[in-house]
């Protein structure tokens, strides 16, 4: 199974709790976490785009560096690992993204990747002036397919003059090409959102479900087999999850139900507030599931709490579900948490036999 | 005087000719270019924004890098240089812009400013469905106003509230703010764009024969004093030096008859869209009769100067002389050039430290 880790480039991770680890976003710490991720043979790395927060006493995700220029520079000074980088989509033209990405090719010698990130935060939009209206929560995806139309025509042959709904190119020119083929990344939790990652991406990331229940994961994968299937593509799902853990169940139990005891009541009434405006969202939407009452504390990303062991052998159980090709994970504490992983529970886990267990002193 | 490097992130970085070196723009370069600046002391980098090339037998410019992409990546691989991104405020919102810089600032430690483009090639915003009409050449100072008052808001409050026909703002968000003041770089050639800099920007950077430099280092100064502000004033030039005058002489003639004419061309027929007189498209226009020492197109009408190490020294001090800032440097063949400038010219130069 293939890991990676989702880089904390908004304050405070995913852990939306008063007695969370409190950090801001910088380069020093995501450096910190992409070199031990790479150290422990991590498969690659990817930033979200976020541009409002949900205050809170925790002002959580109030602080968020760019994702491009962030994997931009983790580029430069990484070797081996994948960089992915987020494009919210309403606020960057295709165009753009693509000379984007075709440089970060550049500086990383081919390790790049885009995430398409099409918005269900409407504020996020709304406050600079660059929401299109509430229609465009039924149309998101058409608007998707045409960006991302656009980058593979510019990636593939240098020039597009793809006439759409949404974008219409005029003889737009773009090289260099990149060196090697820019993979695309979606997060379809959604029929439709399945379709469009079926038919244009490489990797579909998949929120878990539920805490240690690692397999809940398989009716969603399941349907993105059968997208795959139906587009003929190969599209792996990568699970999203959380890491709690520790010497004992016990000791991991403990700091979880910590975290949820500080819950940031501010924070999680405003993301509920804002997930709650896309009434096209269907249940397994990332509006709805992310504000399910069990575990909004980390917006029910799938959570395995317990011993390494226990931990290695939940995640060799989610490495055997049909479609996963992958995990990207999370941690409380990223740094501490990436050498417990890698030093504790890697070397337990069957599916990732064979990689490094203790390159980082 | 501060100097600093006109990064090459687009195909055959500043000169047009057949006769000058061909090479795509690549991160490794680029970087080559910034360490060996960093370790000889020079001030700052700077790339530009490019989205369409002038095409002809050398493909100028068909293909650059993203600056401010690239930008990042370089100060994250170095420590102590300076390095200016180019903003193409016409294709990203300044909300995403203070981002993007808020982000290189941090990953610069402090160390990063930002050139502001209006944009005056049609072509490379039309080609993307992204050109506002004709008026623009005429509204896009007002435009470049309104845009840097935003990020300055939200670098300052990290909030902004602006309502306008370009822009509308409500509450708007943007933390992660720089520590310090980012200073924005303009380059403004024409009455209007010098005034723009004098009031909005920390740093004109002047494309203009050396006799006018003086000239506008003044007017730039003393605009900005009229609006209580100070602004200081770059030239850009490309420096040609070899070992014997003559040697860099019949270097850059034969550059000079090596231009590529069509490129040069498609330059000059998308410059003369631009409506705003005395701008950068008259300048293109104008030039092509110039000697090389005054601009000649295939040096893309920047200022040469030519000569031996020595006379490139002395013509460096008497720039420095019109009271200039600094200057900006181009080169034909980059990494060695740099090394050179490095190694014969700046010992040279007078208040250069032994």
């Amino acid at each position: 199974m293939d890991i990676g880790v989702f880089l904390p480039i908004g304050n405070n991770g995913w852990l939306i709790s008063e007695n969370a680890p409190q950090y801001k976003p910088s380069f020093e710490l995501n450096t910190a976490i992409a070199l031990k991720a790479e150290s422990y043979g991590f498969g690659f790395a990817l930033s979200m785009i976020k541009l409002h927060g949900f205050g809170g006493k925790t002002e959580f995700w109030d602080y968020n560096l760019e994702s491009f220029t962030l994997m931009a520079g983790l580029a430069a000074v990484t070797t081996k690992i994948k960089l992915f980088a987020s494009t919210a989509i309403l606020t960057l033209p295709p165009a753009l993204v693509a000379r984007m990405s075709t440089t970060i090719d550049s500086i990383s010698g081919g390790r790049f990747g885009v995430n398409i990130v099409t918005g269900w935060q409407k504020m996020e939009y709304e406050q600079m002036g660059l929401w299109p209206g509430d229609a465009y929560f039924g149309y998101r995806y058409d608007y998707a397919s045409e960006y991302v139309h656009v980058m593979k025509d510019l990636w593939a042959n240098g020039t597009s003059s793809f006439k759409g709904q949404h974008f219409q190119m005029e003889d737009c020119m773009m090289k260099p090409a990149p060196s090697t083929e820019i993979k695309i990344v979606a997060a379809g939790q959604s029929p439709r959102g399945m379709e469009f990652a079926a038919t244009y991406a490489d990797y579909n990331f998949v929120n878990g479900a539920g805490v240690n229940s690692p397999t809940a994961v398989a009716p969603i994968c399941k349907q993105m087999v059968e997208a795959a299937a139906a587009s003929g593509r190969d599209v792996g799902c990568y699970i999203l999850t959380m890491i709690i853990a520790d010497e004992t169940d016990a000791l991991a139990e403990a700091k979880w139900k910590h975290y949820r005891d500080g819950a940031d009541v501010g924070a999680l009434s405003w993301m509920s507030d804002q997930g709650s405006k896309d009434k096209t969202a269907g249940e397994t939407a990332t509006a709805k599931v992310i504000n399910l009452p069990a575990g909004a504390v980390n917006f029910n990303m799938g959570t395995l709490v317990g011993s390494y062991a226990k931990v290695a052998a939940m995640l060799d159980e989610l490495a055997a579900v049909e479609g996963v090709k992958g995990a990207m994970l999370t941690f409380d504490d990223f740094l501490t948490g990436l050498d417990q992983f890698g030093q504790k529970i890697q070397p337990l886990m069957a599916s990732r036999a064979g990689k490094p267990a203790s390159l980082v002193a | 005087m501060k100097f600093g490097i006109f990064l090459p992130n687009g195909s055959n970085g500043y000169v047009i000719s057949k006769e000058a070196p061909l090479y795509p723009p690549t991160f490794r370069h680029n970087l080559e270019i910034t360490q060996e600046a960093e370790r000889l002391g020079l001030d700052f980098v700077l790339s530009m924004t490019k989205f369409k090339g002038f095409g002809g037998a050398t493909g100028y410019w068909n293909a650059a890098l993203d600056s401010l992409t690239l930008t990042s990546a370089l100060a994250a691989a170095t420590s102590e240089i300076t390095l200016i991104g180019t903003a193409p405020i016409l294709a990203l919102h300044p909300a995403i812009v203070a981002r993007i810089v808020a982000t290189i600032d941090d990953v610069s430690a402090g160390r990063c400013a930002l050139n502001i483009v209006t944009g005056w090639s049609r072509h490379e915003y039309a080609q993307m469905g992204m050109w506002p009409g004709g008026d623009y050449y005429e509204s896009r100072y007002d435009y470049a106003a309104q845009y840097i008052s935003i990020l300055r808001d939200l670098w300052r409050n990290g909030t902004c509230t602006f309502d306008s026909q370009f822009f509308n703002l409500k509450d708007c968000v943007c933390e992660p703010r720089p520590e310090r003041e980012v200073p924005i770089v303009c380059a403004g050639q024409s009455p209007r764009g010098m005034a723009f800099t004098a009031q909005h920007g920390e740093y004109n950077f002047a494309m203009a024969q050396p006799r006018e430099l003086r000239r506008i280092v003044d007017q730039t100064a003393s605009s900005a004093a009229k609006a209580g502000r100070k602004v200081g004033t770059f030239a850009y030039v490309i420096l040609v030096a070899r070992e014997t005058d003559a040697e860099a002489e019949a270097l850059v003639q034969r550059v000079a008859d090596g231009a590529d004419t069509d490129a040069i061309g498609n330059m000059l027929a998308s410059a003369a869209l631009d409506t705003n007189t005395g701008g950068t498209s008259d300048r293109l226009k104008s030039a092509l009769t110039m000697p090389a020492k005054d601009g000649h197109p295939a040096f893309g009408s920047a200022p040469v100067i030519f000569g031996s190490y020595r006379s490139c020294a002395q013509q460096l001090d008497e720039l420095a002389a019109t009271g200039l800032d600094g200057v900006l440097f181009a080169f034909l063949d980059y990494v060695p050039d740099l090394q050179a400038f490095g190694d014969r010219i700046l010992p040279l130069l007078a208040g250069s430290q032994p």
